[in-house]
């Protein structure tokens, strides 16, 4: 019997979030598989359905048919109020069965201001949110993805963490659970058989010894843990498992659409950016590889769009030959190419043909700062030159529209450099009007994204204080002021937001029952405007004791030791010092590609990684 | 797409049942677009700057509501007999969506004037002699009248003339009763219309309202082919 009665979906906003029933959804008899896992992603279902990850896995842990994996997402306020109203549990799409009947519990981290959402989760499952409070084998609540990066500020929560790449480590994961459910193992003797998995973490088999002024003094491994703990990642992206089906909403989601992932890592290592350092090596999946995986996927979806994903598609050594094939068949059959994530320098003229015949909106590039000094500190190897050259291409392709995303905020910067954000747009503008062959007609749009720049573990700007929200308040003002067209929108996301997030990113252990104290105190879906409640969390720092600008706005010395450093995330923290004082001297770093600058991650993959 | 006539018009009619009620109206064009791009039949797309899959729906159901009488036009370019076109439906739609007949289109779904619909309720709070009394009295009148929702505002309406109502049956604590009601582009009058009279009425909306469309004609009584 299935643990929700249809009739309350006829209570709630897009009940089609919650009725499963999507095309290539997977449903088994319960009663025929030995464990049941539940993919949770704390977010609502737009959200979580557009994330590539959870296709993989979803589709890989189907696979077995020992295992059932069913998807669960964060209801909306108005479904939660009627769970909780009515005394319903949180449930799985496809069986509508309670959460807290499955073997194995997983969440996705994809971004810190989702922790909140995982508690409230397991809340309305009837699980225990503290994993001590959790005695038996069954309901075993593990995670991974991005964040699992620097997962202590969760670790109170969570009985295992699997950092890096899941499609190996995952299944050997859930067949350990196998034999421990078989053999009627405790909880305990589980996690520690667990612990000696490669690129297992179990937070409860490892003590964090503190100094008096909060910096981390040691790790204890006990038991059957070691450290540190390397990090799992896939060596040949052509033989790894990819699904040739996506369930396919019914609801309109954020990213609707087939994904084709290209390649892992970036060649590039600008110094903010974390998705760069804990994706390392760069591995490519091959030409023949993707046209085949591209073909399965728009025949098993019928979806109308295909994008080509990865942190810089136009890095990608095979795109124009990869294009060339797209486009031979994809007009045919009605399907759309998408191509996010182009770098501003090596978007050849060729390349802007190729995706103009299919693709017609604006243009985004990311220069993120604004000035030439600023970009080489964050090594960004971007210059004003290559922006100009490719906005010019972009208008005289037929383009009026053109997307910037920057970040203020960032080391060393001065207010010359955020003035220079505004002055980049400008000269953007100028140049549209410059232009003899310009589209007719229309005037132009530049839109600047700005963003409040994070430290985020990992990377070589680990050390950096984030400035404080005073600060960046200010740095918005002087944007604002230096604005003086009307050719140009400038929006920028909240400092409270990114204050928050640098928080939890580089958070330690202590920051747990602060986040159960704003939980508590009813935050929830921290990453939407509307639910933010900056104000209870600053209440609940206090509560708790906690100090946030400890965590946020402290420079870190090259010789503390972060919460982190039980991981080996394979780049080498001699390369990250090295990148951040190359930075304070606006030093630039060729990319992976031109030279390697032996940051250490090929020993993952057991050689170089370019030839 | 030189020639003038180079399509096949199609008629399909389908089900629409279990959870998939829950699909909304948009949801299920996009679904249908979909569904149609897998079965690899070859369609007709529109020539127009974005090209798309040709659909096109007679009468548009409200989210939550059954129907076992749903259709949906599209095109063909080259001929294919009318069960291999619903067998290859059937292979590639979603779970609680079933095509049951193809045809050439025979009227123009401009025609709707009926349809059909099985209702059911419970009113566990109310007394069932009371309720009936309410219910009879409600609808027995000349007049019925209620504010309807348009696209240019609310306005009053006697739904009275466009309303047929069969009699409330009650049993195992439910009641049910089957519906006439006026439909089409001309005037929609929507089951859930018929209980806010009925609350205008009695002050009293009754629970777990569960619909099924179950007919669509034309102003003659034909049913919609």
């Amino acid at each position: 019997m299935a643990a929700i009665p249809e009739n309350i979906l006829s209570l709630v906003q897009k009940p089609a979030r919650y009725c499963g029933g999507e095309l290539n959804s997977v449903v088994k008899n319960k009663n025929d598989v030995s464990v049941r896992f539940a993919f949770c992603f704390p977010d609502l279902y737009e959200v979580g359905m557009s994330h590539l990850g959870m296709k993989i896995l979803y589709s890989l842990l189907n696979n077995d048919p020992e295992v059932w994996c069913e998807r669960v997402f964060a209801p909306d306020t108005d479904m939660e109020k009627i769970l909780r109203e009515r005394n319903l549990p949180l449930f799985a799409l496809e069986s509508r069965d309670s959460v807290g009947d499955f073997d194995m519990i997983g969440f996705t981290l994809q971004y810190e201001l989702s922790y909140t959402g995982i508690l409230n989760m397991l809340d309305l499952a009837g699980i225990p949110v503290r994993a001590e409070d959790r005695h038996e084998l069954k309901n075993l609540v593990v995670a991974g993805g991005p964040c699992s990066c620097n997962p202590e500020p969760i670790a109170d929560f969570i009985d295992l963490f699997m950092p890096g790449e899941g499609e190996e480590v995952l299944p050997e994961v859930v067949n350990l659970y196998k034999t421990a459910k078989k053999e009627g193992w405790s909880k305990k003797q589980y996690l520690c058989e667990a612990a000696k998995i490669p690129g297992v973490y179990v937070p409860s088999l490892i003590d964090v010894i503190y100094n008096d002024d909060g910096t981390v003094k040691e790790f204890i491994a006990k038991e059957t843990a070691s450290l540190p703990i390397t990090k799992r990642i896939i060596k040949d992206l052509d033989s790894v498992f990819y699904p040739d089906k996506f369930v396919v909403p019914f609801i309109d989601i954020v990213h609707d659409r087939s994904q084709l992932e290209l390649m892992r890592g970036c060649i590039r290592g600008c110094r903010f950016c974390q998705a760069g350092f804990i994706y390392r090596p760069v591995r490519e999946k091959h030409f023949d590889t993707l046209c085949k995986d591209a073909h399965n996927l728009c025949d098993s979806t019928g979806y109308e769009e295909l994008s080509l994903t990865s942190l810089s598609t136009s890095d990608y050594s095979e795109l124009e030959p990869l294009l060339d094939d797209l486009l031979e068949w994809t007009p045919k059959e009605h399907v759309n190419l998408a191509v996010p994530s182009l770098r501003v320098d090596n978007f050849s003229e060729s390349l802007l043909k190729k995706i103009s015949k299919v693709r017609k909106s604006g243009l985004t590039f990311a220069p993120e700062a604004g000035t030439q000094r600023m970009r080489d500190v964050i090594n960004k190897n971007v210059t004003e030159e290559e922006i100009m050259a490719t906005c010019r291409t972009a208008f005289e392709g037929g383009y009026t529209a053109v997307k910037l995303y920057f970040m203020i905020g960032l080391p060393t910067e001065t207010d010359d450099d955020v003035r220079g954000i505004v002055e980049t747009a400008q000269r953007v503008v100028n140049l549209f009007y410059s232009l003899p062959n310009k589209p007719k007609g229309k005037g132009v749009q530049v839109t600047c994204s700005v963003a409040s720049f994070v430290p985020k573990p990992f990377t070589p700007f680990q050390f950096e204080p984030q400035n404080s929200r005073e600060e960046l308040h200010r740095k918005q003002e002087v944007m604002r002021s230096a604005l003086h067209s009307r050719k140009i929108n400038l929006d920028w996301h909240d400092a409270e937001t990114s204050y928050l997030e640098a928080v939890l990113a580089r958070g330690d252990r202590k920051i747990g029952k602060v986040i159960e104290t704003a939980w508590r105190k009813g935050c929830n879906l921290d990453s939407w405007d509307e639910h933010f409640k900056f104000d209870v969390w600053m209440e609940s720092f206090a509560e708790c004791g906690v100090e946030p600008e400890f965590y946020a706005n402290r420079t870190r010395s090259y010789d503390e030791i972060m919460p982190w450093d039980i991981f080996d995330y394979a780049v080498s923290k001699k390369f990250i010092i090295n990148e951040n004082k190359k930075a304070h001297e606006s030093v630039t770093t060729p990319n992976c590609r031109l030279k390697c600058s032996g940051c250490g991650a090929n020993c993952l993959k057991g050689g170089a990684c370019f030839e | 797409m030189n020639d003038m006539i180079d399509f096949i018009d199609i008629r399909l009619f389908y089900t629409k049942t279990g959870s998939a009620k829950y699909i909304s109206h948009l949801d299920v064009m996009r679904a249908f677009q979909r569904a149609l791009k897998r079965s690899k039949i070859d369609f007709w797309y529109t020539e127009g700057y974005h090209p798309h899959l040709y659909l096109t729906f007679a009468l548009p159901l409200s989210l939550g509501y059954e129907s076992v009488a749903e259709s949906v036009d599209f095109r063909l370019i080259a001929p294919m007999p009318y069960e291999e076109i619903v067998r290859r439906i059937n292979a590639v739609l979603p779970v609680g969506f079933k095509a049951i007949a193809a045809c050439k289109p025979k009227m123009d779904a401009k025609k709707i004037r009926w349809a059909d619909y099985e209702i059911s309720f419970s009113a566990e709070e109310k007394d069932t002699e009371q309720l009936l009394a309410d219910w009879y009295r409600c609808f027995d009148r000349e007049e019925v009248p209620v504010i309807k929702k348009t696209k240019s505002g609310e306005k009053e309406i006697n739904i009275r003339p466009h309303i047929k109502l069969s009699k409330l049956e009650f049993k195992d604590g439910r009641y049910s009763l089957r519906a006439r009601l006026a439909s089409g582009v001309e005037l929609n009058i929507n089951p859930d219309l018929v209980f806010e009279a009925f609350k205008v009425f009695s002050g009293f909306r009754p629970e777990d309202i569960k619909v099924r469309r179950t007919a669509v004609y034309n102003e003659k009584m034909e049913k919609f082919r």
